[in-house]
């Protein structure tokens, strides 16, 4: 007996994707993880184009993380001049940078992924049904997610898109009055975030249910590390693979990550599949905020330091199980808001040189930063009129693709007999979903230049290295 | 109680997270009416019959989208573009700038730093970025990348209420508080080469600012951010063509500049959300 079950669209994620399962007699036959977004073909729009409108241009890639794109964009242009913007500058765009996480975390989180954590009738695991059963969680979960979109307004000039970082710095400053305004609202802010955190938190730890259900796969990870002990952070630093038990296997800085990661074509479909080239095409890294808890030694803020002592006794290193997602991103959200609270204290954060102006010139530069989602590249070659001849962006969501992808694949295999009766059939779908979710995929991002259509035949991701 | 459909086709779902941004006031307008299809929010995997109110964002390169907009439209009295993609085909569009079989072929097998690929066959894109009004008739237009929230909230609630939302009929300049003299650079500058003067004009120091020739409503946030406009919600109302009508505009800069103005350099700035529905873009089509 043949059965094809669809979902489609895939819900609560951001963008357009489809599951296709087909079973045969009980055994699961094929699966295809399908992104119907189509390609926008971003590194072909800012090629032949002046290099100052890249990070306007790209961050249109996500509407998530648009704040990632804009200022590793400017990074990579002025590590290509060898250009330091002043202390000021930096401040402004970490605060940006930490307002962005606040954002997209809890966007994530109170939207996405909690609805299916929080007991809600299969009819309406959604946002709103959330609030109406927790009204204060809800309403909390509203004003975190605005006080990052303000924080990123202040920094940034405007929300989902931003505008003031350029070579060389900011062109808007942080005005005292506006930061003491932040700082008051923030630490209420910091408050909300707590009471947030303990409820997911004691979803997870009354239910342990929660995880037993789903995949665990054994993979390399990914994330940025900053100073000598590894330390989280978001915003600069080197990048730092691990093997799937914890080993280091290399830490580079941007300019060399080329010596580390290669991208595949898939003989099978139209992905790009970043991979850690010693090992080959095999060498799949896995990304995001599971990611960066099991890559770092710890989170640098006090507070979110407590909450990621509680996630490791759930999730010890080096955690494979993917659900660990869900809640990596919570130790997290409280670190953007210690971050964007530590910083709008500094007094250099309000100073008035933010900006220094440099001449167009030629040059090659890398940079990573991390989008609230994984590692993010944006790589360019410039001539010597200061026009883009060569970008390369690597999002995080293409190195997650064929996990998501394996995940599924196990998840479906384990649960054949489940999707094709339709007595039980809602329910095994729902556990596909909160697979796809607990990534947190940004399929814009991951078409930013090509289609998806993967397949795996079998239980190992199967990638052909292309002649 | 009106049926709302939310929907993102080619796009990044930004102009969903600036829906977002009216945070309390969305789920009071979602609240008091009914979301039956909203992919991002919602669990419904059926697009329904009798939707009232569909507000669609991202603009269409795939027959996937080209159906799925074709079925919102038979579906819905009242479908809305949200967005600068769906109502001129956006920062995606400036792609028709060059051939979709060139762009695939670099992609797959040019790019260093990626293993040499066969170009797959199995895709289904069409060759150009297009916003929805390529293939549907659209009632509404919510301009900007992104949208401004207040723009969101009027066209809604004016349109559960019953009434005509009303359009902007103003320029970017007017929202914009930068001085303006009548006097010109003679040159062209980069907005990271020099530090403009925070209080003037930002095209009138030479800095390549939309303003003239974008609609207003937005505050102009973005020359108060000491960076140009960049041209996100379109033309002014009853102007075809935004670059065109930016160069109309220039006219004073343009006769001062000693070294000339090659438009070639500034297309990504004169058709930055606007190229796809443009009529340069036309005249293109149709000489090949």
């Amino acid at each position: 007996m043949n059965d094809t079950v669809e979902i489609d669209p895939l819900t609560r994620i951001e963008g357009m994707g489809k599951i296709k399962v087909e079973i045969k007699d009980n055994q699961l036959h094929d699966l295809k993880f399908q992104i119907t977004v189509a390609p926008r073909f971003f590194e072909y729009l800012v090629t032949g184009k002046r290099c100052e409108e890249a990070p306007r241009l790209t961050q249109r890639i996500c509407g998530i993380c648009y704040v990632s794109h804009h200022l590793v964009s400017v990074k990579a242009i002025e590590d290509a001049w060898g250009v330091s913007p002043p202390e000021t500058a930096v401040k402004l765009r970490r605060v940006m940078n930490a307002g962005g996480y606040v954002t997209s975390h809890s966007l994530h989180s109170a939207f996405l992924a909690v609805p299916d954590l929080a007991g809600l009738p299969a009819e309406g695991r959604n946002f709103i049904a959330l609030m109406g059963k927790y009204p204060e969680i809800g309403k909390a979960a509203l004003k975190i997610h605005a006080y990052g979109n303000k924080v990123v307004e202040a920094t940034g000039g405007r929300i989902v898109q931003v505008v003031t970082s350029v070579p060389g710095g900011q062109t808007l400053r942080l005005k005292e009055q506006r930061r003491n305004e932040l700082v008051e609202e923030g630490k209420e802010v910091l408050e909300l975030i707590k009471a947030y955190a303990d409820f997911v938190f004691d979803i997870y730890e009354e239910d342990s249910l929660t995880c037993s259900q789903f995949p665990e796969v054994e993979t390399n990870f990914m994330a940025l590390v900053q100073g000598p002990h590894c330390d989280w952070d978001v915003y600069d630093g080197d990048g730092r693979i691990i093997g799937p038990t914890g080993r280091e296997l290399a830490r580079f800085d941007p300019s060399n990550y080329h010596e580390h990661i290669r991208e595949a074509v898939w003989e099978h479909s139209s992905t790009k599949v970043p991979y850690y080239k010693p090992e080959g095409v095999g060498g799949i890294i896995r990304v995001g905020p599971l990611a960066r808890l099991n890559v770092a030694n710890q989170i640098p803020f006090p507070v979110a330091r407590e909450y990621e002592e509680r996630y490791l006794e759930l999730f010890p290193r080096t955690c494979i199980q993917v659900q660990g997602f869900n809640l990596a991103r919570i130790p997290e959200l409280i670190a953007a808001q210690e971050e964007v609270l530590a910083l709008l204290e500094d007094p250099a954060t309000v100073g008035e040189d933010i900006r220094v102006p440099v001449k167009s010139r030629g040059g090659e530069g890398a940079s990573f930063i991390e989008a609230p989602r994984g590692i993010l590249t944006h790589h360019y070659v410039i001539d010597d009129n200061g026009l883009i001849r060569y970008a390369n962006i690597l999002a995080p969501t293409t190195y997650n693709h064929p996990l998501i992808q394996q995940d599924l694949y196990e998840n479906a295999r384990t649960y054949a007999a489940e999707i094709a009766d339709p007595a039980t059939r809602a329910d095994a779908c729902w556990r596909l979903e909160k697979i796809v979710r607990a990534y947190d995929p940004c399929t814009s991002c991951s078409v930013h230049m090509v289609d998806f259509d993967v397949t795996v035949d079998g239980s190992a991701v199967e990638v052909k290295e292309a002649a | 109680m009106a049926r709302i459909l939310l929907i993102g086709l080619a796009g990044d779902s930004g102009c969903q997270v600036a829906a977002l941004g009216l945070h309390e006031a969305l789920v009071e307008i979602l609240a008091a009416n009914e979301p039956i299809y909203a992919p991002t929010l919602i669990d419904a995997k059926e697009i329904p019959e009798g939707i009232d109110v569909a507000l669609v964002e991202g603009g269409i390169r795939n027959t996937h989208e080209e159906e799925i907009i074709k079925e919102i439209r038979d579906k819905s009295s009242i479908v809305i573009a949200l967005g600068a993609c769906a109502a001129f085909g956006g920062i995606p569009g400036l792609a028709n700038l060059r051939d979709g079989k060139e762009l695939m072929n670099d992609i797959y097998s040019n790019h260093r730093g990626t293993d040499r690929g066969t170009i797959p066959t199995h895709l289904v894109s069409l060759p150009e970025q297009h916003p929805i009004k390529h293939f549907v008739k659209v009632d509404y237009v919510i301009p900007g990348c992104p949208p401004e929230v207040t723009d969101i909230a009027n066209t809604l609630t004016s349109l559960l209420g019953g009434k005509e939302p009303e359009y902007n009929s103003t320029q970017v300049c007017d929202d914009c508080p930068r001085e303006r003299l009548g006097e010109y650079e003679t040159t062209l500058k980069r907005i990271h080469e020099d530090l403009p003067d925070p209080d003037r004009c930002l095209l009138e120091q030479g800095y390549f600012c939309m303003g003239p020739a974008t609609m207003g409503g937005c505050g102009a946030p973005c020359p108060q951010s000491g960076n140009t406009c960049e041209g996100c919600r379109g033309s002014c109302l009853e102007v075809d063509d935004q670059g065109m009508a930016m160069i109309d505009a220039m006219t004073g800069l343009l006769t001062q500049l000693k070294d000339g103005f090659n438009p070639n350099l500034y297309s990504a700035m004169l058709y930055r959300f606007t190229y796809a529905e443009s009529l340069v873009s036309e005249i293109a089509r149709r000489k090949k």
